[in-house]
């Protein structure tokens, strides 16, 4: 048990789900202190506001070789204007403070992560009122130290699956994931955008075959309420990062408030379509 | 066969590891298979051979260099390393690294380059394969080293300029990767140093070793005699480890140098080792951890180097697990005396050297004290011809080098 479970109270996982078809249920990504840390804590309260249940809340770090070019330059406009860890504690804390109750995954690399302030870092997060733990540059194989710390913090913790994992590579990293498991729809950085396609679909149920026990997110590449819908039955959580960092940026750069910016966002990709 | 490559992936703890994002796992396991049989394979190493000999012209000399020994009191080697093939030992593991691409069906292959002689090196090697090249570097390196981006371009390979950060070899490294997660199955990333997640900095010290190997052979048969001093330049490190491990196991004192960029106390600098206490401390980038130079929290802090070779802010994991254990030593030089160590040995000796082995010299010139009457080898890694209006501007910006 650890403090992700409510997302999986709430969102029964498994074949069952899947089997129900139900929409997944939208995860942003935001990348923390973009615009300052004032207004990522702004952007929680919009991404709740719209209905969203959780929220991948991104750590810049200066060489994020996952990501493509929006979450970079992202990442170095909270980096340029100070950002630093203590900032996301603070993001974090100040949110959960004014009643913010969106789960939050610290989502970010190993080196800022885990590396730079190891479990007392993690333990600082913790207590900030973050939930799970994501890390895009750690193979479950080099996260004996995370598990560890994790499991004893009651934090959730999150492992890919990309398309190219072997099956029985599948199965381990979904044992080892304790919050839910996060298929890669593509190979490559995030940003560019993915075809929901048959090939996606088949590599959702291996990894779903695999991981009945946990949630299923899918995310990179994707942007459209469409896209969300495309997906109904095939995982339970949706991530969607560049699209939303890129639309709140661009209406923060006009003086348009955030919180609105991001609920508007959000709550169009929460809602199915009409049909 | 994940959890043996996973298993055989730390060098000494903590140092070394595979920290890649999940679509690189695959790839690495089936690369390092790939190189552990071409390891005991006579075609592979019979091909290799070849190459090494017929295209990049090894062996390369040992020459003793008496005027510039003579000058600083000691008996002076240099391996010649800058009479490789494209002028640098980045073609030893170019040409390695791109016959396991050929041979196991790779049509393309990425590279990353600072100074880029790695880059020039694997455009080279891959246009005696037949296979398709792109090599990534920052574009400030661009500028600095227009003369190879032509070399790449008439060799047939495509030149990525990335202007992320400080646009110079870590965003040229983190470029390369990028491209490498968009096709990892068609495609084989050539590191050009020794450094990245398992297996990269093995396979690199493996097809670097040939600089060691031969000097060692070659110092014993000139004088019957191992030297006292190996002295390496270390930017990723592929030099010094080449050079140190054919001496690993001899009394033979192992010295690689870090650039010291306009001086450690000024904090602009790329010695992640030789900088003490406020240099480099443990983390993880591009793959491996190592010694880093960083802040507080883990964010990468930019460096300085006049060679762009030199300037990254990590190292090998190799080499952060030889300071720990004491077998190698670490120190630095600054611009300032590499690029008069550069003059020097150009007048002595007749050999104009890259500014990245131009280091190691300099190390030798301010520590001649130490090294008096002893048998002191460098690896000489580069030509500096690449150099030269780098060098030309120092001259005229500084004025004191006549
Ligand atoms: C001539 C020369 N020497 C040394 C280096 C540094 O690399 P390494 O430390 O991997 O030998 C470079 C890198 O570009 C180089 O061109």
């Amino acid at each position: 048990m650890n403090r992700l479970d409510h997302l999986t109270r709430q969102l029964e996982p498994g074949d069952g789900h899947a089997a129900h078809g139900r929409r997944p249920s939208v995860v942003p990504y935001v990348t923390a202190g973009d615009g300052g840390w004032r207004s990522t804590v702004e952007v929680l309260h919009g991404i709740e506001a719209a209905g969203a249940v959780a929220v991948e809340l991104g750590m810049p770090h200066s060489d994020p070789v996952a990501d493509g070019p929006i979450l970079q330059q992202a990442a170095a406009r909270a980096l340029r204007s100070g950002f630093s860890f203590a900032d996301f504690e603070r993001c974090v804390a100040q949110y959960r403070s004014e009643g913010g109750s969106l789960g939050i995954v610290a989502f970010g690399y190993a080196n800022v992560l885990l590396e730079a302030h190891g479990r007392a870092g993690l333990a600082r997060l913790e207590r900030a009122g973050v939930d799970g733990i994501a890390i895009a540059d750690l193979p479950f194989e080099e996260a004996s130290e995370l598990r560890e710390a994790a499991r004893s913090l009651d934090l959730g913790t999150v492992f890919f699956a990309a398309p190219n994992t072997s099956r029985a590579r599948l199965e381990a990293l979904a044992d080892a994931a304790t919050g839910f498991v996060y298929a890669l729809a593509r190979r490559g950085t995030t940003g560019r955008a993915t075809a929901i396609d048959s090939t996606l679909k088949d590599h959702l149920a291996l990894v779903r075959a695999a991981s009945s026990h946990t949630l299923l997110a899918v995310g990179f590449g994707l942007t459209s309420r469409a896209d969300i819908d495309r997906l109904r039955g095939h995982c339970d959580l949706a991530v969607v990062g560049s699209a939303l960092v890129e639309y709140v940026h661009r209406e923060r750069a006009i003086g348009r408030d955030v919180r609105t910016a991001a609920r508007r966002f959000v709550a169009r990709l929460v809602e199915p379509a009409p049909s | 066969m994940t959890d043996r490559y996973f298993r055989r992936s730390g060098l000494a703890r903590p140092f070394g590891g595979c920290f890649v994002a999940e679509t690189l796992v695959a790839p690495l396991v089936d690369l390092e298979r790939r190189f552990l049989e071409a390891l005991d394979d006579a075609s592979f190493n019979a091909q290799l051979d070849m190459l090494l000999r017929d295209l990049a012209g090894r062996p390369t000399p040992l020459l003793r260099a008496r005027r510039l020994g003579d000058a600083l009191g000691c008996e002076l080697y240099l391996k010649r390393e800058d009479l490789v093939h494209t002028g640098a030992h980045k073609l030893n593991n170019a040409l390695g690294q791109c016959l396991l691409a050929q041979r196991s069906g790779r049509r393309r292959v990425l590279a990353e380059t600072g100074a880029g002689q790695h880059g020039v090196a694997t455009a080279t090697a891959a246009a005696a394969l037949g296979l398709e090249c792109e090599v990534h570097m920052g574009t400030r390196d661009v500028e600095r080293q227009a003369t190879n981006v032509r070399r790449m371009e008439l060799l047939g390979a495509r030149v990525i300029a990335t202007d992320a950060g400080d646009a110079t070899l870590k965003e040229a490294v983190s470029s390369a990767l990028r491209a490498w997660v968009d096709d990892p199955d068609s495609t084989t990333y050539v590191i050009g140093s020794a450094l990245g997640p398992h297996p990269y900095p093995r396979m690199v010290a493996h097809f670097q070793r040939v600089i060691g190997d031969e000097a060692r052979r070659q110092i014993l048969e000139r004088t019957g005699a191992l030297p006292d001093v190996a002295v390496a330049c270390v930017g990723g490190g592929s030099n010094a480890i080449g050079l140190f491990s054919a001496f690993m196991d001899d009394a033979v004192e192992l010295v690689g140098v870090e650039a010291g960029g306009e001086g450690i106390e000024t904090g602009r600098h790329a010695a992640r080792m030789a900088s003490g206490s406020t240099g480099g401390v443990i983390g993880v980038l591009h793959g491996s951890r190592s010694r880093l130079l960083q802040d507080a929290d883990g964010q990468v802090r930019a460096t300085t180097s006049i060679s762009a070779g030199l300037d990254y802010p990590s190292l090998g994991p190799e080499h952060a697990d030889l300071e720990t254990s004491g077998r190698a030593r670490y120190t630095s030089a600054t611009d300032r005396l590499a690029l008069e160590a550069c003059l020097e040995l150009t007048r002595t000796e007749g050999i104009l050297p890259a500014l990245e082995s131009s280091h190691a010299l300099a190390s030798v010139r301010s520590e001649s004290a130490r090294y008096a009457g002893r048998r002191v080898l460098v690896c000489l890694s580069g030509r500096g011809d690449k150099d030269l209006s780098t060098i030309a501007e120092h001259i005229a910006a500084g004025g004191r080098h006549e």
